[in-house]
């Protein structure tokens, strides 16, 4: 009976932690999760860039994808 | 047991109510209702305060009440943050990182100045622009001026310093950046993650330290600021509002001029931002779009 309700328990799981996502999302620390993951992508790619002054430029774009991604939740009234 | 819950409750009053509330709110009479979309610039002009919406709407708020304009103009791809005014009664915005735009009171773009290094937030000093633009470079000023259509005659504001992190992303986060109603060339502004205010003329600066208790959002803790004074300012503190699930203001605070809280009223329903202030009163945006009035006896 016990390891039937904690097998329940267990497929509740991943439910619980899309709902956290969704109640979440639009919270600083969701913005500051799923900001970050884009900014390193951008950051892998903008290192690919030829020249170094390409890689500073394609780095401030990534920097500046990164602010319009968290601001509203930081930021926004 | 009892004895032990006596204490807390004791404790709980004095850390939460060390000032008596003796602000006094009024909700002004209804009329045009500010639109419900999030505010990324708020600027004041005189009687006048303006505020401009992520659906591109231009909200003007004067003694006559709230009127909405459309911003028309935006070239494609344009998504604008901030609104500045500058002495002249002119509004400016961010239209996209690299481009200012000059917004007349219908909502027009009437013109735009290229900028070479973007812009991630903008607020008006007198005649200039104060603005945050990247790269931030720990160490250095976050803010800087310019003259809205020379954008390369840019100065360094003394006030906040951009803070080191373990990271990249963590300098960055730690590097967003509000500022509040002014008075007299002096702007409050902080980092969005501290309950410090520098209030700063561009040459000077000295900080604030605010003390809050624990109904408010730590980690973000202050909203907005609004100088009432020589020795006083209006401070929102960030809270979670329990009927939108919205963070807002939820505690509306006197502070002196080292931070300390001299009056404080509960705020309900929270308060979306200040959009003005005197010394004896401090006009509120709530989130149900009503205007609250806060005055002090």
């Amino acid at each position: 009976m016990a390891s039937t309700l904690v097998k329940h328990a267990f497929r509740l799981v991943p439910v619980f932690l899309v709902v956290l996502m969704v109640v979440g999302a639009g919270t600083p620390a969701a913005a500051q999760i799923r900001c970050t993951q884009t900014l390193r992508e951008c950051y892998g790619r903008a290192a690919t860039r030829q020249s170094v002054w390409e890689m500073w430029a394609a780095g401030v774009d990534c920097e500046l994808d990164y602010v319009q991604c968290a601001r509203r939740a930081i930021i926004g009234r | 047991m009892p004895r032990a819950l006596i204490l807390i409750a004791l404790f709980a009053t004095s850390a939460s109510g060390t000032s008596a509330a003796t602000l006094r709110a009024r909700t002004l009479p209804g009329g045009t209702k500010a639109p419900a979309a999030v505010i990324v610039g708020r600027a004041q002009c005189g009687q006048r305060t303006w505020l401009l919406t992520d659906t591109s709407e231009l909200v003007e708020v004067s003694p006559d009440g709230v009127t909405v304009h459309p911003v028309r103009g935006l070239a494609g791809g344009d998504d604008p943050w901030g609104l500045a005014c500058v002495t002249s009664g002119a509004l400016w915005t961010i239209a996209a990182p690299r481009a200012l735009a000059r917004l007349g009171p219908d909502g027009r773009v009437l013109e735009r100045v290229a900028l070479r290094l973007p812009r991630v937030a903008l607020f008006g000093v007198g005649d200039a622009l104060l603005f945050e633009q990247l790269p931030t470079v720990p160490g250095a000023p976050v803010l800087t001026t310019s003259p809205p259509a020379r954008p390369l005659e840019t100065r360094s504001w003394i006030g906040l310093v951009s803070r080191r992190g373990a990271s990249r992303e963590e300098e960055l986060m730690r590097s967003f950046v509000n500022c509040g109603l002014g008075r007299g060339g002096l702007v409050p502004c902080w980092f969005a993650d501290e309950p410090r205010i520098t209030l700063s003329d561009g040459a000077d600066a000295r900080s604030l330290t605010i003390s809050f208790p624990p109904s408010v959002d730590s980690h973000y803790p202050i909203w907005d600021v609004a100088l009432a004074g020589p020795d006083r300012a209006w401070v929102l503190l960030a809270a979670l509002d329990a009927a939108t699930g919205r963070r807002a203001g939820g505690r509306l605070s006197v502070v002196d001029d080292r931070g300390g809280e001299q009056e404080h009223l509960d705020l309900r329903p929270a308060a979306r931002l200040i959009l003005s202030a005197t010394p004896a009163r401090c006009l509120l945006l709530n989130v149900d779009g009503n205007l609250t009035e806060v005055s002090r006896p």
